[in-house]
């Protein structure tokens, strides 16, 4: 019975709260079907982890940490190489429209974090 | 952190996800935006990226799950790959010990002794191969996501992460030469109808075997290495160069 109650409380608290999570699997996985395992795996981090939430942090902080912990730690299935929090990526997913068509272009200027990646590789 | 601060989130909150103190998180996202400015020199403003992150993630809003959706995926079985991994150590180490079971069976009930030698020697190897999935298996139970911060979180991961594949490594070049030394053994006890024991104290017989066998298993060390560095070489460089963005 408890575990009905918890299970419903949390799976409202994802409801609430999923925003947050596809905003961290958008970040990390390019690939439609990797982002949706990534999705999963993330949610069912947090439904084993729930009971460590006490309430001493807000919930999202709580969210975000397991959520950047289960995309941070998760090896990829395929090419073993982390997609990385490389901003411009996300010109994959923005609709064919004429201002997106802008957006798309200020995404590719943004090289920050890949840079950083490529400094990694070539050491 | 780019994405927490484009997700408009306060400093405070930021630090204490990833585990830094908010004057670190300020710093380094400060760094972030100059490198961001001088990335994009006059093209954009951060406000525009806030706003093109905004429309990026407001897109993702369509594909919400509803309740009924998010509570079948609790009953769903992991598909990561370390629980993937834990899964086929666990089957590797539930065979090795049935395996045993059938040897000792052997040994007390076949009556030729050339087969009870090799059931002996056979359970003598796979009991360190048991004791090394054991190991792995317990090693690999410490990679597991918890109530961290991220800096916390990622410290002990790449501790377990080396220890594992380091154990992972060596084990499997201490066993391996010791199971090609025990199964050459056993070949030319059943091909040559010679007395055990008398083969293993023939120094001849070892030094046949070390020339054949020392390449082979030179190769196999290094073999070893290039598989596991190509496996998990990158996902561990990758771990250590975000350790490192959140120290410096």
């Amino acid at each position: 019975m408890d575990n009905n109650i918890s299970e419903k409380e949390f799976v409202g608290l994802i409801n609430e709260h999923q925003g947050l999570i596809h905003t961290v699997c958008l970040m990390y996985e390019r690939n439609d079907e990797n982002r949706k395992d990534l999705f999963q795996e993330i949610v069912l981090q947090l439904w084993r982890s729930f009971h460590t939430y006490k309430g001493q942090s807000k919930i999202t902080t709580w969210m975000y940490r397991i959520a950047l912990n289960t995309a941070i730690s998760s090896l990829r299935k395929t090419s073993r190489i982390p997609e990385s929090t490389d901003i411009d990526n996300l010109q994959f997913h923005i609709a064919d429209d004429n201002e997106s068509e802008t957006r798309r272009e200020q995404f590719q200027m943004l090289k920050m974090p890949s840079n950083n990646l490529m400094k990694l590789k070539r050491q | 952190m780019m994405m927490l601060y484009l997700d408009d989130i306060p400093y405070e909150e930021i630090a204490e996800t990833l585990g830094i103190t908010q004057k670190k998180c300020k710093s380094k996202n400060e760094s972030y935006q100059r490198e961001i400015k001088s990335n994009i020199d006059n093209i954009m403003e951060l406000d525009d990226l806030k706003g093109a992150w905004k429309q990026q993630t407001q897109q993702t809003d369509k594909k919400l799950l509803n309740n009924e959706q998010l509570r079948a995926m609790l009953h769903t079985k992991a598909t990561n790959t370390i629980d993937l991994l834990k899964n086929s150590v666990r089957f590797e180490l539930w065979f090795t010990v049935l395996f045993i079971g059938v040897c000792a069976a052997v040994v007390f009930l076949a009556e030729d002794q050339t087969i009870r030698n090799i059931s002996i020697i056979t359970i003598i190897v796979s009991c360190g191969f048991s004791y090394y999935y054991y190991k792995k298996l317990s090693l690999l139970n410490h990679l597991h996501v918890e109530n961290k911060p991220v800096k916390e979180n990622l410290t002990e991961l790449i501790t377990h992460f080396e220890k594992f594949l380091w154990f992972y490594r060596w084990g499997i070049n201490i066993l391996s030469p010791f199971a090609s030394f025990a199964g050459a053994f056993i070949g030319l006890h059943v091909s040559t109808g010679k007395d055990f024991i008398q083969l293993v104290l023939q120094v001849k017989v070892w030094a046949l075997l070390i020339v054949i066998l020392a390449p082979l298993i030179v190769l196999f060390n290094y073999g070893i290495k290039w598989y596991l560095k190509k496996l998990y070489g990158n996902h561990l460089s990758h771990l250590r160069f975000l350790l490192l963005e959140l120290q410096d």
